[in-house]
C-alpha cells in the first residue's frame, strides 16, 4: 500500500469501523492507542482519506487478529 | 482557510502594531507582546480542552502555536525595518533596544507553545507525509524569494534596496527563512483543515 497524503479518495478501502464494533464497540482513539498513532489518522483511514503504510495496515490488522487483505481492499483495482 | 488568514493576519497585525507603539507604551512592546501571547496561548488550550476529541490532534496544535508566534516576530521585525530604514546599523542603543523586544517575542511565542502544547504528544506517518507536503511548499517559497532577492540587489541600484546595509541584507535574509516557516506552516495547516472539513461533510 502506498502512503499518500490526504488530498482526496484513497483507492484502498477497509472494515476498520465494522471490526472496531465487533470487538467490544472499540473507540477510535482507543484503536489509536493501540497501534500508536493519532485518533485523528484512524477518522482518516476509516474516512478513506488516508491509505496507510504497509506497516500500519499489518499493525491495524493484528490488533483485530486478522490478515491485511481481511482488513483492506481494493475500491477499483488498477489494470495488471 | 479563512481561520489561517484570520490568525496570519491578527498576528501580522500584533507584531507590526508593537514595534509602531515603540514610545507610545508605559512598557517595552517586548513585555506587551509577551503578555498578549501568553494570553492567547491559555484561551486556546481552554478552548482546546473543552473541545475535548474535537480537539487539533498535537501536531496540528504545534503548528497553531508555532504560526501565530512565528507572524507576530515576523512582522514585528519587518516593522522595525521599515521604521530604521535600509541603512541599520548594529550596536546603537536604538537597535538594540528593538533587538531585545523581538528577542523577548521569541520567548513569548516560546511561552506560548510551552503553555498550548498537547501535554500527551502523538503523533505518526500521516503527520510526516502532511509536514513533507508542507516542507516541500516551503522549500518552492523560500527558493522564490531568495531569488527575487538576489535579483533586487543585484540590479537595483537606487531607492531604498540600493542602500541596503550588510546588516539589513541579513536581517531580510532572516525574514525570507521566517517566511518560509509561516509557508510551511500554513500549509499543514490547511491540509490538516482540509481532512477535517471532509471528515465532517462524510
Amino acid at each position: 500500500m502506498m502512503t499518500r497524503a490526504p488530498a482526496g479518495p484513497s483507492p484502498v478501502g477497509n472494515h476498520l469501523r465494522r471490526l472496531r464494533f465487533e470487538h467490544g464497540e472499540m473507540s477510535q482513539d482507543a484503536l489509536a492507542r493501540r497501534v500508536g498513532i493519532t485518533r485523528q489518522t484512524i477518522v482518516a483511514i476509516e474516512g478513506g482519506r488516508y491509505a496507510p503504510s504497509l506497516e500500519l495496515a499489518m499493525r491495524l490488522a493484528h490488533v483485530f487478529g486478522r490478515g491485511v487483505d481481511d482488513v483492506f481492499f481494493w475500491i477499483d483495482p488498477p489494470v495488471a | 482557510m479563512l481561520r489561517i488568514l484570520l490568525v496570519l493576519v491578527m498576528a501580522l497585525a500584533l507584531g507590526a502594531g508593537l514595534s509602531v507603539s515603540a514610545g507610545m507604551l508605559p512598557l517595552r512592546p517586548g513585555w506587551l507582546g509577551v503578555a498578549v501571547m501568553i494570553a492567547a496561548a491559555a484561551a486556546t488550550r481552554r478552548r482546546w480542552l473543552l473541545l475535548a476529541d474535537a480537539a487539533p490532534g498535537s501536531p496540528e496544535r504545534a503548528l497553531w502555536i508555532g504560526f501565530a508566534g512565528t507572524a507576530v516576530v515576523a512582522a514585528h521585525l519587518l516593522a522595525v525595518m521599515v521604521q530604521v530604514g535600509p541603512n541599520l546599523v548594529m550596536h546603537t542603543p536604538e537597535i538594540h533596544a528593538l533587538g531585545i523586544d523581538n528577542w523577548t517575542l521569541v520567548a513569548g511565542a516560546l511561552i506560548a507553545y510551552w503553555i498550548a502544547r498537547d501535554p500527551e504528544p502523538r503523533s505518526d506517518e500521516r503527520d510526516v507525509v502532511i509536514a513533507v507536503a508542507g516542507l516541500r511548499a516551503a522549500h518552492h517559497g523560500l527558493l522564490l524569494i531568495l531569488a527575487l532577492q538576489i535579483l533586487a540587489l543585484g540590479f537595483v541600484r537606487d531607492g531604498w534596496i540600493g542602500a541596503m546595509s550588510h546588516p539589513s541584507i541579513a536581517h531580510a535574509l532572516i525574514l525570507a527563512v521566517m517566511a518560509s516557516m509561516l509557508i510551511d506552516h500554513g500549509v499543514r495547516l490547511h491540509l490538516y483543515a482540509r481532512d477535517a472539513a471532509d471528515a465532517a461533510a462524510a
